[in-house]
């Protein structure tokens, strides 16, 4: 099996108050963390638990400076055979189109069986990605999956659906899968993952070896641009409730009745 | 100009968000919209009357691999369908469901079109559309252009539209078309399987008292469940909620 | 000089960082109510490889230094200093071992301990002898190819846990050197003789092991002495200046922790209509609780990055490990006070990092001990 995973090195914002930068269109870096997008770690494990099973090899995709190299690093910490970083300025802030012509010319001629990739990522959420890069190639592309199981030349998948339903899809391989979080338990990295990772390589690659022009780039970028962003309306500041459940939720209760609207 | 609607059903009932989409689709002003209806053989009028008077034409295609569902067989047919109309759409509208962020982006790759989903709210911009997301986990909501297309995609969240979706009674025109989706598509639906027992909808509940990663601890839960009770609301939570097995996935 | 964490030290304490909060998080409450460490994490420790991190890769280990240790232990305390505590203490008494044991005593006790098959431990302090080492009267006899020993240690971290202990004893008491009437031995704790009461009841780090042990008429092999008889007092100075190091570790740890707390609850509570981060009196405490936790963090990883180069700065070490007990401590203390009349309750983590950061001005030379260390360096013996 030829196995790929692509990870996106992403703003980890859970904690964070965001702030937009004067630009308007991007968000104060400051001291944010970057950690690898939450989906692609359940990608990348479920990668590993494919080449575990199957055996093969795993190559692992990164879009991103070099910064970013340490979601890579991750990736061959905990199994994937080498890595590969593509980087060039033009991509900076890219929207999914650009970020996926590069992905395309990252795989270049190699043929994959399996090509994994998260769901979404969590900055800008567009989950436009897996099944963009899966067109490209001109193979079968499968979304939001919560189980998968690969036998036979095909992966049997059930996608998660809303309201507690799932979907039960065949797809023939080669094919691109997304990844739902939950599927499995990421495993944690190991000192010994961490060494190891450092004796295998990481190929750099630029626009240019990835095979994109500026007028390419031009085009994708045109398709969706991005006019700015704003920290949403905020009400007045929230007020901690204290007390059993049954009284935080009757005093609740109450606020809502006097604020109106919802009753 | 003209908007299409793409219709989401599941096990033969036709989803609430399709409603919805309908009611976005004529607020942007483009033209007439077209609700689409993509089924396995027989089932396309059921799914059709239930969208009667809500759209002037709805468009039938039923086909085999389009049985369940697949969003590969799906935007194979979307992309055959835009190529023989004389007018292509202005958009393609769909949901941000599982369906749509399966076969929205694979049509935007057949196309090389543009496409953004996600959206809460959808505008005509120039000779494109302008959209409101929702970014870093609904920290921050950024504002995208599309390009012009010939046609643009979009998918929208569910309930995100401001008020009850309201279509002026019309007359709907229901026709049918073949689409030649191609016999190998590499991927086939099996079935649906209903995972939960007793599963929620939560898109489809009227008030949410919802959990995040802020509930901190397993045992605020109570709380939460408690003020949902006393609403008559339903408990949702956020993944990570669910992830660590605090509440089960049907929330 | 670099004041960058290499790549490879970023994703240690960033796997550090992953398993302790995944982990530790499930067991934290628990484990300081009742006083233990679960089996699991143990196992999982050692999985991952956070045992024996810093020993050579022929002794099971991963071949790194004390600056990576420190990474881990800090990052470990920082999520629960109890469990931190049972984890990094794990090892504890292996840093003599290294320095100063014969290869076959190396090749048989340090292996186990990566793989999580052994835990140690290491025993100076009895009842009458604190901080003055050369006090310590558990005394070590040779009968024929016997060490016979007989005494009792106080305070033991991991005595009812250990496999294998590192015991102070008073060999030579007839030397006319104070320094030089002691010597290092290792005892396995399944030989005869040998008896460990858990202490209940300590204020914190909870979780973590500490014991009363008594040894009677307990017989090990003569070769269990580690290097040369009678210099027990100098192999303890040099071991103390490397376990120093981790030490110090754990007090910037706790009070990053503590410091987390206080930000997250500062900008949530709301007073007076504005959150607590609104007032300038909050936005000074917190700017120089992180200067502090800054501040001391600098000092360690100078020390430590110098221990690495093979350079044991016995007072740069005093220092560090010093500082970073004062910073614990206070850095504990003003987070629970910016908590209000929530930091008392048990409900709160930072009660417990309160009461788990003063073992750092306790232990490994009390803070007192620390400073003569460094004026006696500076001032020489006035
Ligand atoms: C939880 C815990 C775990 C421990 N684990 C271990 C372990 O694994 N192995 C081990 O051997 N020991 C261990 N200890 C013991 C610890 O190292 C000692 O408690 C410490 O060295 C202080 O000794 P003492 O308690 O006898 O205090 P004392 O030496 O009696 O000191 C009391 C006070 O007097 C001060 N003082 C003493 N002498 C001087 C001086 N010359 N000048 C100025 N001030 C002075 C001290 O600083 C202190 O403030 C542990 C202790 C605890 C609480």
């Amino acid at each position: 099996m030829k196995i790929a995973v692509f990870v996106k090195h992403v703003p980890d914002v859970a904690e964070a108050d965001l702030e937009v930068a004067a630009d308007g269109r991007t968000v104060k870096g400051g001291e944010l963390p970057f950690e690898m997008n939450e989906w692609d770690r359940f990608a990348l494990e479920e990668a590993v638990l494919v080449k575990d099973s199957l055996g093969g090899e795993l190559t692992s995709f990164l879009i991103g400076d070099e910064a970013a190299e340490e979601s890579l690093r991750r990736c061959l910490a905990v199994g994937a055979d080498r890595a590969v970083r593509v980087w060039d300025d033009g991509l900076a802030g890219a929207n999914p189109f650009a970020l996926t012509a590069a992905m395309r010319g990252a795989i270049g001629e190699d043929e994959y069986d399996l090509i994994l990739c998260g769901a979404q990522s969590s900055d800008d959420g567009y989950g436009l990605g897996g099944p963009l890069l899966a067109e490209a190639l001109g193979v079968p592309s499968v979304a939001l999956v919560n189980k998968m199981k690969v036998e036979g030349g095909k992966v049997l998948v059930t996608r998660e659906l809303e309201g507690g339903w799932g979907e039960e899809v065949e797809v023939d391989l080669p094919a691109l899968v997304t990844i739902q979080t939950g599927i499995n338990e990421p495993r944690y990295v190991s000192i010994l993952g961490i060494k190891k990772a450092r004796k295998k390589p990481i190929d750099l690659m630029d626009a240019v070896s990835v095979g994109i022009t500026a007028e390419r780039l031009a085009t994708e970028k045109e398709k969706l641009s991005l006019v700015g962003i704003e920290t949403p309306a905020v009400g007045e500041g929230a007020e901690i409730l204290e007390g059993s459940p049954e009284e935080v939720a009757a005093k609740c209760l109450a606020l809502l009745k006097e604020a109106g609207g919802v009753l | 100009m003209s908007v299409w609607v793409v219709a989401e059903h599941r096990n033969g009932a036709m989803r609430e968000v399709t409603y919805e989409l309908l009611s976005h689709g004529a607020a942007l002003g483009l033209g007439p919209v077209t609700a689409l209806v993509f089924s396995g053989p027989g089932d396309g009028s059921a799914l059709a009357a239930s969208l009667d008077g809500k759209a002037p034409r709805t468009l039938i295609v039923e086909d085999s691999s389009l049985l369940g569902f697949n969003g590969t067989a799906q935007a194979a047919a979307l992309a055959t369908l835009i190529s023989q109309s004389t007018e292509p759409p202005k958009v393609i509208l769909g949901a941000h469901s599982a369906a749509g962020m399966d076969w929205a982006p694979t049509l935007a790759g057949k196309l090389a079109c543009p496409a953004v989903t996600d959206v809460v709210a959808l505008a005509a911009e120039g000779a494109s559309l302008a959209a409101t997301r929702v970014v870093y986990g609904g920290k921050l909501n950024s504002k995208v252009k599309l390009g012009e297309g010939p046609s643009v995609i979009a998918t929208i969240r569910p309930g995100s539209l401001e008020e009850e979706p309201s279509l002026t009674p019309m007359t709907t025109t229901i026709e049918t078309a073949n689409a030649d989706i191609p016999a190998e598509l590499g991927k086939r639906f099996v079935a649906w399987v209903e995972e939960l027992a007793g599963a929620v909808d939560i898109s489809q509940a009227d008030i949410l008292v919802s959990v995040g990663r802020g509930i901190q601890d397993k045992e605020n839960i109570d709380v939460a469940e408690a003020l949902a009770e006393a609403l008559g609301a339903t408990l949702s939570c956020s993944r990570p909620v669910v992830d660590i097995n605090w509440l089960p996935k049907e929330r | 000089m670099s004041f960058n964490l290499t790549s490879e030290q970023i994703d240690i304490q960033k796997a550090a960082r992953e398993f302790a909060r995944g982990e530790f998080t499930k067991w934290a409450r628990e484990a300081d109510e009742k006083e233990y460490c679960p089996e699991v994490l143990y196992k999982q420790a050692a999985e991952l490889g956070f045992q024996g991190i810093f020993f050579p890769e022929e002794y099971g280990g991963a071949g790194l230094g004390y600056m990576e240790f420190c990474l881990v232990i800090e990052e470990f305390w920082r999520v629960d200093p109890g469990l931190g505590q049972s984890l990094g203490s794990v090892v504890f008494g292996s840093d003599l071992l290294l320095t100063f044991g014969s290869e076959e005593q190396k090749k048989k006790y340090l292996p186990p301990i990566t793989e999580g098959e052994a835990i140690m431990a290491a025993a100076i302090t009895e009842a009458d002898a604190g901080s003055d080492v050369t006090a310590v009267a558990t005394r070590a006899v040779l009968d024929g190819d016997e060490w016979v020993i007989n005494g009792t240690k106080m305070f033991i971290t991991n005595g009812n846990l250990a496999d294998y202990i590192i015991l102070y004893c008073l060999t030579d008491p007839d030397n006319p050197s104070r320094h030089q009437r002691h010597s290092c031995i290792i005892v396995e704790t399944d030989r005869p003789g040998f008896a460990a009461t858990k202490i209940h009841g300590k204020m914190g780090i909870r979780a973590s092991d500490t014991a009363e042990l008594s040894l009677t008429d307990l017989r090990v092999p003569k070769e269990n002495l580690i290097g040369e008889r009678g210099e027990g007092f100098a192999q303890f100075m040099a071991f103390f200046n490397r376990t120093r190091l981790h030490i110090a570790a754990q007090g910037i740890g706790v009070a990053q922790g503590a410091l987390d707390m206080a930000t997250r609850h500062v900008k949530n509570r709301v007073q007076f209509g504005r959150p607590l981060a609104a007032l300038q009196a909050v936005q000074f405490k917190i700017a120089e609780m992180a200067t502090r936790v800054e501040a001391s963090r600098s000092l360690l990883y100078r020390a430590a990055s110098l221990a690495d180069q093979g350079i044991f700065d016995h007072k740069l070490i005093a220092m560090a490990k010093w500082t970073a007990g004062e910073t614990g401590v206070r850095v504990t203390d003003e987070a629970l006070q910016l908590h209000g009349g929530y930091g008392y309750l048990a409900e709160y983590d930072i009660e417990r990092f309160y009461r788990d950061a003063k073992i750092v001005e306790l232990y490994e030379g009390t803070k007192e001990v620390e400073k003569q260390v460094i004026a006696r360096v500076i001032l020489g013996k006035a």
